[in-house]
């Protein structure tokens, strides 16, 4: 009898597993939903799946798919679609939005291709620059805007940084692998202390165990006093032992863990920058003047006026500013020449915003 | 390094300065832009005019005004595909005609009395204004008020519009107003000038205080300085007095002669302001130039360190000379030779522009007769009749050319709508 009651419950269990498999299958649980290839509906058929073709997207069950394509690649039964399609190809959708299903595929594709990183570039700039190209190829595939010529792009792209791609494919896997390593490191780790913590509560409970026994012997003895001391000192040791072992354990494992797993990671985080030098939020500007020093004094008789003249100093007016300014402008600028760009000197920085800015020789 | 650097980061300096090919290249432009505008003018004019025989039926004209209904009909009609196009301004004509209003302005200015610095700044306008915008597309005569109003509000020398409007003959305060975006926008929004005025003040400063240190014999400079010794020496037996002499001189060079050349565009202000010192006393100017950027020039630091010498003789003079050849090292090669031939260019072109004074009023009423046609089609197309019969009163001829105008008006205005900053300057890309 227990053994019929085991199946029919693992009988049971199959069958929810089955139902809820079903259900997620379902995706909406549309339970009108219909097959546009074979208009068999799911009220009719619970157990019917839906699949896709990354080559057109176009939804049909897999009754269809094995009836139509068991024999070879044939064309996309959906009128108007040409696409031949093979059913190895055929799988099972992920997103309820056949849109996001495309997006993603494309997406997978594009970085397949496209996977320089930040350290191939010489600065952030640039980085940026190229991953907006890209993205601008990915949204072109994706809303089919300008398809030939995109294609064409990554082809040539493809093209001329075969080997850099491949080298990063590497590197990105290297780097999967590494991970992984790294996370089942760790597990075992966890694991190995759990161990050791079990190990010392076992101990313990053994040597209290013992403790007891060993104080029911004493009792049994004719100086019960003497043997009770005895013991109760055994353990006391005893237990001072298991804790310094513990202790002991306790730094191994710190140490061990401190420890990187590998010698080359504690190297890859390391970062061989120059020291950044202090900020200078002149960028280099210098105040000082070059072609002349302020003097205490100036003569100017027109000044003299305005420098006795209570009603202009009471208004705020300093003599010695506009002084200042006077001088500074008789010098500034003078060595500063405009001449025409010459042609070589345009073609050497074609990114000028005005046309003084190589005319000037300061 | 920080004068010239800031010099730099000025507009007048970004924006503002060219060569003389690339300044005569922009001015190409304009004019080409400017033919070409008057050319479409016309062809639109020619069409209105053929499409209907009665050239004022197309223009709306509000029903108020007092058309003589029979002009449609009379018969001597000019044909409009028989007159010819106008003959167009060349580039030359252009500038004739931009220095003409330059030094109308000037005259304008002085009839307000305003100090140079609002006269200077509105000469620089026009002046800007008609580097980007040919006369062909906005006549001079129109903007200079509108001009000199803006000048006066740039330069913080306000005098209420109706105040303005009152000491000019004619002028209504809308005719200021109406063209003052378009101006605003036509110089860039670059409304600070660096002018060489105030640079002049204090180079002449400079200069004099120089001289008095040195007849005073204070501060021991006077072994120190060669270059003003030898300043002094050239301008005896009152070099005082002569700078003062030429410092009067200068200014009006500065006033008028560099308003009216391109200078602006070509030498930076103290580079203007040499080269009308040199008009003005070319000893001066001269020795001044050695004197500051020559080959051993001080600048005005040597007389400060000994100074700090006798303070602390026992400093080893070893470390006293590294310092100084650093010091040469810093400033590199002396100014002197380049700049003597660059201020000796620039007053040149000042010289040259007094030529401009003398343009024959005959030459100028050409030109203007010629622009005068390219800018009314209407008048030599259809409205020749018009004017000939006399049936229109001035009135409506007058009433025509504002809807010209105001036509020409919208079509810059849709066009600024497009771009917010006008579009890009020529001479840029």
């Amino acid at each position: 009898m227990p053994s019929l009651k085991s199946t029919s419950a693992t009988v049971m269990s199959a069958a929810i597993a089955r139902a809820r498999e079903n259900a997620i299958n379902r995706g909406s649980g549309d339970a009108d939903e219909i097959c546009p290839v074979c208009k068999s509906s799911r009220y009719l058929n619970p157990n019917m799946r839906f699949l896709v073709n990354p080559e057109c997207y176009h939804k049909m069950c897999e009754s269809c798919v094995d009836r139509l394509f068991s024999q070879g690649p044939s064309q996309c039964p959906v009128v108007g679609c040409d696409k031949i399609l093979r059913k190895h190809k055929f799988r099972k959708q992920t997103f309820e939005d056949i849109k996001v299903e495309r997006e993603v595929d494309v997406r997978k594709r594009i970085s397949k291709t496209f996977n320089k990183r930040q350290e191939d570039f010489p600065s952030l700039k640039e980085f940026n620059d190229y991953l907006e190209e890209v993205e601008t190829v990915t949204f072109n595939l994706i809303n089919s805007l300008d398809v030939a010529a995109t294609e064409a792009k990554i082809v040539a792209f493809e093209q001329s940084n075969k080997s850099t791609i491949l080298q990063n494919a590497a590197k990105a896997a290297q780097e999967a692998q590494f991970m992984q390593a790294q996370r089942e490191f760790e597990r075992e780790q966890h694991r190995r202390a759990r161990e050791i913590e079990a190990e010392a509560e076992a101990e313990e409970k053994r040597d209290k165990k013992e403790h007891q026994a060993n104080l029911i012997k004493a009792l049994q003895a004719d100086d019960a006093d003497l043997e009770i001391a005895k013991v109760n000192k055994l353990a006391r040791k005893k237990s001072s032992m298991r804790k310094e072992n513990q202790e002991r354990r306790a730094k191994e494992w710190e140490a061990k863990n401190n420890a990187p797993a590998f010698q080359f990671m504690a190297n890859l985080n390391r970062q061989s920058e120059e020291p950044s030098k202090p900020y200078d939020p002149l960028d280099g500007y210098d105040d000082t003047d070059k072609y002349f020093v302020y003097r205490e004094k100036y003569e100017n008789p027109w000044l003299e006026e305005a420098a006795n003249n209570k009603s202009m100093l009471a208004g705020g007016y300093i003599v010695q500013q506009y002084c200042e300014r006077a001088i500074f402008e008789a010098f500034s600028g003078v060595g500063c020449f405009i001449e025409d760009p010459s042609p070589s000197d345009e073609q050497s920085s074609p990114s000028l915003d005005t046309p003084m800015a190589d005319a000037v020789a300061v | 390094m920080a004068e010239d650097q800031l010099y730099t980061s000025t507009t007048q300096c970004k924006t503002w300065s060219f060569g003389p090919s690339t300044l005569s290249t922009i001015r190409q432009n304009t004019n080409t832009a400017g033919t070409r505008s008057i050319k479409r003018g016309w062809k639109r004019a020619r069409l209105e005019a053929s499409s209907s025989n009665t050239p004022y039926a197309t223009t709306p004209i509000p029903s108020s005004t007092p058309t003589p209904a029979p002009t449609p009909s009379s018969s001597s009609i000019i044909d409009p595909t028989a007159v010819p196009d106008p003959e167009l301004l060349t580039p030359a004509e252009e500038l004739t005609l931009v220095h003409y209003y330059i030094l109308r302005l000037i005259d304008l200015s002085d009839v307000f009395s305003f100090p140079s610095n609002v006269k200077s700044t509105a000469c620089v306008f026009l002046s800007r204004f008609h580097l980007h915008h040919s006369v062909q597309s906005y006549h001079p005569k129109h903007l200079i008020p509108t001009i000199l109003f803006l000048a006066t509000k740039t330069e913080n020398h306000y005098i209420p519009l109706s105040e303005f409007c009152k000491r000019v003959p004619k002028l209504t305060p809308e005719a200021v107003l109406k063209h003052e975006f378009t101006v605003a926008g036509g110089v860039r929004w670059d409304f600070d000038v660096k002018h060489p005025l105030r640079a002049a003040e204090g180079g002449i400063m400079e200069l004099l205080t120089s001289l008095s240190v040195v007849a005073n014999g204070n501060g021991g400079s006077s072994s120190g300085d060669p270059g003003l010794l030898a300043l002094k020496e050239k301008l005896a037996p009152n070099p005082v007095r002569r700078v003062q002499d030429a410092h009067g001189r200068m200014k009006s060079y500065l006033t008028k002669e560099a308003l009216v050349s391109d200078v602006y565009y070509h030498y930076t202000p103290p580079q203007i302001f040499l080269g009308a010192l040199w008009l003005a006393d070319k000893d001066v100017a001269e020795t001044y130039i050695m004197w500051r950027f020559g080959e051993n020039s001080t600048m005005g630091r040597i007389p400060k360190k000994r100074k700090k010498d006798k303070k602390g003789k026992d400093k080893d003079k070893n470390g006293d000379k590294e310092n100084e050849v650093a010091l040469q090292a810093a400033r590199g090669p002396p100014l002197a030779p380049k700049l003597l031939s660059v201020v000796r260019d620039c007053a040149e072109m000042m010289t040259s522009a007094q030529a401009f004074e003398k343009t024959p009023v005959e030459e100028l009423k050409r030109i203007d007769k010629k622009l005068h046609r390219c800018q009314n089609p209407q008048k030599f197309l259809g409205a020749g009749t018009a004017i000939g019969a006399g049936s229109l009163d001035s009135g409506t001829r007058k009433q025509n050319d504002d809807i010209a105008i105001k036509e020409k008006a919208e079509e810059k205005k849709r066009k600024l709508e497009e771009d917010p900053f006008g579009g890009t300057l020529p001479g840029r890309d």
